[in-house]
């Protein structure tokens, strides 16, 4: 007997109370998913799925809400203007002095900014676990300004459109550090510049002697 | 009301504490000195748009926030 009821029970209609329940369920996951998401899936879902999803977008888009309101309240007037304006907002280095860009986003959003203003190299380092965008943002805010070393430490380094390798990494230290040895560089170099200065004018004179 | 803020999945979770209550205040200092044990920064707005690390427990600061220990990403 099953085989008979089996198929018909597949397709027999739903209560239009239980199709309308779904069609609003199938809405609400509809607008809180993010755009460019496939809905192939969600038209096959149950009811109880589809609330259970709804529910799930429902946490995480008042999570992403709190983040930002916390991430807005901790930014400057200015950092907060150029955030709404442009997705991004700077901040200072607090070891270093170096200019970072802080995107919307979670992953390799950080833009560490040379002399010019142009994109040096981009990190990638958050706080752990699965916290809200703007929340991560912040981490990294405040990280920069009271931990920058630490951070850079952490971070996955990336050069523009590239994966940074271990010798980029080596540049990244001497960029930071040049500073420190920039001075004795340069003495040494003047020393030696002044040095083969001597070597030449002598044996140009002691020929001539 | 001084302000604890700790960062989670939920966004932040936040614990309201009177600074002129002991008790609320001590509870506020384990709280502290739980989370930086577990590896959360806790950072401190000495003023508008900075921010310093707290790596004592001030009941005097405001709003702290907490977030969990670095990870390179």
């Amino acid at each position: 007997m099953a085989f008979v009821t089996l198929p018909l029970a597949l397709f027999r209609k739903r209560p239009p109370e239980v199709e309308e329940l779904r069609a609003r369920q199938l809405a609400r996951v509809r607008r809180l998913l993010p755009s460019g998401h496939s809905l192939l899936n969600l038209e096959r879902m149950s009811l109880e799925r589809l609330a259970a999803v709804g529910d799930s977008l429902e946490h995480r888009a008042e999570a992403e809400q709190k983040g930002f309101t916390l991430l807005r309240s901790w930014l400057s007037p200015d950092q907060r203007r150029q955030f709404d304006e442009k997705s991004y907002f700077e901040v200072i280095g607090g070891d270093t002095g170096t200019r970072y860009r802080i995107h919307r986003g979670h992953v390799v959003n950080v833009v560490a900014l040379n002399a010019a203003g142009r994109e040096a190299r981009r990190l990638c380092f958050g706080p752990e676990g699965k916290l809200a965008t703007g929340d991560i943002m912040l981490a990294q805010k405040i990280a920069l300004e009271t931990m920058e070393r630490a951070a850079l430490v952490t971070a996955n380094v990336h050069a523009p459109n590239r994966q940074v390798t271990a010798g980029d990494r080596m540049l990244t230290i001497f960029d930071q550090h040049w500073r420190y040895v920039e001075l004795p560089i340069m003495v040494i170099a003047a020393i030696g510049f002044f040095s083969s200065l001597c070597v030449l004018a002598y044996g140009i004179i002691e020929p001539l002697r | 009301m001084a302000i604890q803020v700790v960062m989670d999945h939920t966004g932040d979770t936040r614990h309201h504490f009177d600074a002129n209550d002991e008790a609320a205040v001590e509870e506020a200092r384990k709280r502290f000195v739980r989370l930086t044990q577990a590896g959360f920064t806790a950072a401190v707005r000495p003023g508008q748009g900075t921010s310093a690390l707290a790596r004592r427990f001030d009941p005097t600061a405001e709003e702290t926030v907490f977030f969990p220990r670095l990870v390179g990403g």
